[in-house]
């Protein structure tokens, strides 16, 4: 931006503040107000003055801090099992043909499209006790008790699993698209069987990808509302959770801010370590001279 | 040396290919001795990358057979053939350090850490790479990245040496200098080598034996010299090289012997080829050998080493003439419109059969 004005410090300085104060104001509007205001709660809502109660309350409360654990499990479980899931599948849409993975493409896309809410009901209605699952279970296994398969950690893994999976395979196949496939070739032709060349050069050379998924799933994981509140039943208490019923069963503003700042300085810490992780990676063996 | 008689290392027999309906390959016959350096010589689509690729097992043979040391290569898996491959860029993987990038090979074929170290460290001396190590791919130069290439295809031994026009991304000086590395490492290696390429001074300055390809079928397979000085088909003389090609008939309206006519007219040799290097301009120094003709020069182009002259016969026949400067000044008779007369040894004259076209 700079470059495009040569002209003296004095003339282009309001030029671009100009361009770009729309944008700035969205910023301050949407996300910085907000949270400033829930910090300021955090610290004034409980009497009026500067205090740190709220915080005191939250982390001497062993359910929310059970919450934080909860949350931290959740969004580890549903972390790995998109791991699993999905760093197979991302190899299968660039290994295979053009045509299969566009239709594997779409597979993942099409959810992905869907709303948050319709997809979790979906869940819901597939796995509730008498649902399509636990019939399903049921006709496989005649003498068991009927079983429901949400209003547990279970049932929300899978909503959660299900709704991440898109956020971690669309990085992952990126990056896996952009290894030149010539390397594979010459892995191959060098010895290497497809799968040392697969485990050697294009998982290595696709991790940032896979790091960026995995910090994604992670970092959406720890803020999710809506599925654990539908599919865990009330046995799944998330710090989201946690922070909804401070407001509307006790009413109590300070509690509900001072969790928000600790999920958002949770949050932040991850970014930060994954920040840290992907500029390590980005470096092969040492200085790069380019 | 190669020895003529032996019995191929590398055997190509009939081997043909096609992708969608496109015939890339269409029966091929090769064969090589031990340690010989081949060149696959040709313009883009002649099918010597494919054949290379079949080769190495990532393209498929329609039909044919391809025996090293007697075993069937194409039997086996791509990763079992024990190929070394230097790829067009290189194609080193990012992610390791130079020293990785070599011991690659050795690291698959389940040899001890110690002995791929010492090994790769050993070909990294050989290529003057030893300091280098270390290093990250991306920290190299062209031609730095080029030998590691080199020293990652050859480190296994592998029983035949593959490169794809490796040289294509590199400057002029670079070429020529990595042009002589590369043969001084297979003669110190003594590695089976088939090279690609589309330069034909790159294919004459480095083969023991040239292959030219034309349309998915080899042409002629000969050394560097017989390919210049008796190529067998009209594709061969204008690949290497400045050709005039000229039909029989014509020459012999000129004088050329009638006995030389007939035998190569017999042979279905229709086409005589005169290098424009061979030509000469006929001051004083005709000789009773010589086929004598005048023509009119129609351009003269000043190359440095000497001068490019277009100089057209009777009728619809021009032919390119490479007058040395010395006869240049001799003369001082070169200028457009002049009729001079030109000359040109018998036995410089080379009669070939007409290819198939593109």
């Amino acid at each position: 931006m700079q470059n495009l004005v040569p002209t003296s410090r004095g003339i282009h300085l309001p030029f671009d503040v100009g361009l770009v104060a729309p944008a700035l104001t969205i910023i301050v509007v949407a996300l910085v107000a907000p949270i400033a205001w829930v910090l300021y709660l955090s610290f004034f809502a409980d009497q009026g003055h500067f205090s740190v109660q709220s915080y005191m309350t939250v982390l001497g409360s062993t359910l929310e801090l059970k919450a934080f654990l909860t949350t931290l499990r959740l969004s580890a479980s549903t972390l790995a099992l998109c791991i699993l899931l999905g760093v197979p599948y991302a190899l299968a849409m660039t290994l295979v043909g053009r045509r299969v993975a566009t239709a594997l493409m779409f597979a993942v896309t099409l959810p992905f499209w869907t709303a948050l809410l319709v997809r979790t009901f979906t869940w819901l209605i597939i796995l509730q006790r008498h649902g399509l699952a636990s019939s399903a279970f049921e006709s496989l296994h005649p003498s068991a008790e009927s079983i429901s398969f949400v209003n547990n950690l279970a049932g929300t893994l899978i909503g959660m699993t299900h709704i991440m999976l898109p956020i971690f395979i669309l990085p992952t196949y990126a990056a896996m698209r952009s290894v030149d496939p010539a390397l594979i070739r010459a892995a191959i032709s060098l010895g290497a069987t497809r799968l040392v060349a697969i485990r050697g050069i294009l998982l290595p050379l696709s991790m940032r990808g896979i790091l960026s998924g995995a910090t994604l799933v992670f970092v959406t994981s720890l803020g999710f509302y809506v599925t654990p509140a539908l599919l865990g039943g009330g046995k799944v208490n998330v710090l989201s959770g946690r922070i909804e019923r401070n407001i509307t069963a006790y009413d109590d503003w300070g509690a509900a801010s001072a969790l928000g700042v600790l999920l958002f300085l949770l949050v932040g810490a991850v970014l930060i370590a994954a920040r840290f992780v992907l500029v390590r990676s980005g470096r092969p063996g040492g200085p790069d001279n380019e | 040396m190669v020895t003529e008689h032996a019995a191929p290392y590398l055997a190509i027999q009939k081997l043909s290919s096609s992708y969608g309906g496109f015939v890339a390959l269409q029966d091929v016959n090769l064969t090589m001795q031990r340690g010989e350096f081949l060149t696959l010589l040709g313009p883009s689509g002649s099918g010597k990358s494919t054949l290379l690729m079949v080769i190495s097992g990532f393209a498929s043979a329609s039909a044919g057979r391809i025996e090293v040391d007697g075993r069937d290569l194409l039997a086996c898996e791509p990763h079992r053939r024990d190929i070394g491959v230097v790829f067009q860029n290189y194609a080193l993987f990012p992610h390791m350090s130079v020293l990785e990038n070599v011991m690659f090979p050795l690291n698959v074929r389940r040899h001890s850490p110690a002995e791929s170290r010492r090994r790769a460290l050993e070909i990294l001396e050989r290529v003057e790479l030893v300091g280098f190590a270390a290093r990250s791919i991306s920290s190299l130069s062209g031609g730095q990245r080029q030998r590691v290439a080199l020293a990652r295809a050859v480190v296994a031994e592998p029983c035949i040496v593959l490169m794809d026009e490796p040289l294509s991304a590199l400057d002029k000086s670079l070429r020529e200098q990595m042009q002589i590395e590369i043969r001084g490492l297979h003669d110190r290696l003594g590695c089976t080598t088939i090279y690609v390429t589309h330069d034909q001074s790159e294919a004459m300055a480095m083969s023991d034996r040239v292959a030219v390809m034309n349309l998915g079928r080899i042409e002629q397979v000969d050394t560097p010299t017989a390919i210049y000085l008796r190529p067998r088909s009209t594709f061969v003389a204008r690949f290497m090289g400045n050709a005039n090609l000229i039909p029989i008939d014509a020459l012999a309206r000129l004088g050329m012997p009638a006995t030389a006519l007939e035998t190569a007219r017999s042979d279905m040799r229709l086409t005589a080829v005169l290098r424009a290097e061979d030509i000469r301009l006929g001051i004083g120094k005709d000789l009773a050998s010589d086929l004598r003709f005048q023509a009119t020069v129609e351009q003269a182009t000043y190359l440095g080493s000497s001068w490019m002259c277009q100089a057209r016969l009777s009728g619809d026949i021009s032919v390119r003439v490479a007058i040395p400067n010395e006869d240049y000044d001799r003369s001082g008779a070169v200028r457009v419109g002049a009729i001079l007369p030109f000359c040109i040894p018998h036995d410089r004259v080379s009669f070939v059969t007409d290819s198939a076209s593109s």
